[in-house]
């Protein structure tokens, strides 16, 4: 009898500890995968930071002009304009 | 030396910090709104004029990374995989804390040809990436204020001891150590924090801006955590 409940403790516990020995194993190669998929992201990123923030301090210059302008339309032609914007009520 | 060691077990963040990285930014360029910057990227900085493509600089670091020839290797298949970008290696730059690897990318941007500088450095499994943009045609004229940003490139494990001059260096941790008395008190903020970094802006220009945000930065923290 003895013998009998060793060998199924045994059995039990291979059969559990296999799982979590391949899914540990996976997460492992998992992490390595995506660590190396990602590699240079921080020169990436430096890259698209450089280019963005650049281009936002020409945008941020666009958006002064077109407020400027948007200012000189609505002094000028304030009320036909506002005709031409759906009301949200 | 009895006064850095009363510094060290009022601040013992200083001793067990982790590596800081900064770099000197070129006089008189602004910070670049956070909000704009991707994941990795700490700071940075704009020319300040309107109009047209603005030159930038800014700082990237990268955990886990083993080895800078596999990294610029990971990093050329990135840029190359737009197929507008050229990239290139211009060979190594002396830096403050060791070699790094310069390198050079041309790219397009709204048609107009863009030049990016990138510089990679290494440092204990961390990349640390430094990139200037500019518009091609003004490289020429920028290129040096480029280099010389990243040039002063310097990890260190205490800002305060990159502070060259013993005499500068010890009157701020004279400050710093009256602060932590002070912090204490209700107008601690107006009265003496505030004036203090008025003048820590000014006494500490020669240490460039980032150094500057980051010491603040920490002694800010540091201070709010004692109180």
């Amino acid at each position: 009898m003895k013998r009998f409940l060793i060998s199924i403790l045994s059995v039990l516990l291979c059969v559990t500890s296999a799982p979590s020995y391949g899914r540990e194993s996976l997460d492992e190669h998992a992490e390595n995968t995506d660590h190396l998929y990602r590699m240079g992201v921080g020169a990436k990123d430096g890259a698209f930071t450089a280019t963005s923030t650049s281009m936002l301090g020409w945008g941020i210059a666009l958006f002064v002009a077109i407020a400027l302008l948007a200012t000189t339309i609505h002094h000028s032609g304030g009320k036909k304009k506002a005709s031409l914007v759906p009301s949200s009520t | 030396m009895q006064r850095f060691l009363v510094l060290l077990l009022s601040f013992p963040h200083l001793l067990f910090s982790v590596p800081q990285a900064y770099f000197h930014p070129p006089e008189g360029w602004q910070i670049a709104d956070p909000k704009t910057y991707a994941p990795s990227v700490r700071i940075a900085f704009l020319l300040p004029r309107k109009g047209g493509f603005t030159p930038s600089l800014n700082l990237a670091e990268e955990e886990g990374v083993m080895d800078l020839d596999d990294y610029a290797e990971a990093v050329r298949k990135i840029h190359l995989s737009d197929p507008k970008n050229r990239w290139r290696k211009l060979g190594s730059l002396q830096t403050r804390s060791g070699k790094a690897l310069l390198t050079e990318i041309e790219t397009q941007s709204n048609t107009r040809p863009i030049r990016l500088l990138q510089l990679l450095f290494l440092h204990e499994q961390s990349a640390y990436i430094l990139t200037a943009a500019a518009p091609r045609e003004e490289m020429g004229s920028l290129g040096k204020t480029f280099l010389n940003a990243f040039k002063s490139f310097t990890i260190t494990e205490n800002l305060l001891e990159s502070i060259p001059e013993k005499e500068r260096r010890e009157a701020l941790y004279q400050t710093l150590l009256e602060f932590k008395e002070k912090s204490k008190e209700s107008r601690f903020q107006e009265e003496v924090w505030n004036p203090f970094q008025k003048r820590f802006l000014s006494e500490f220009n020669d240490m460039g801006a980032y150094w500057q945000l980051l010491l603040l930065q920490y002694f800010q923290e540091e201070l709010k955590t004692k109180v």
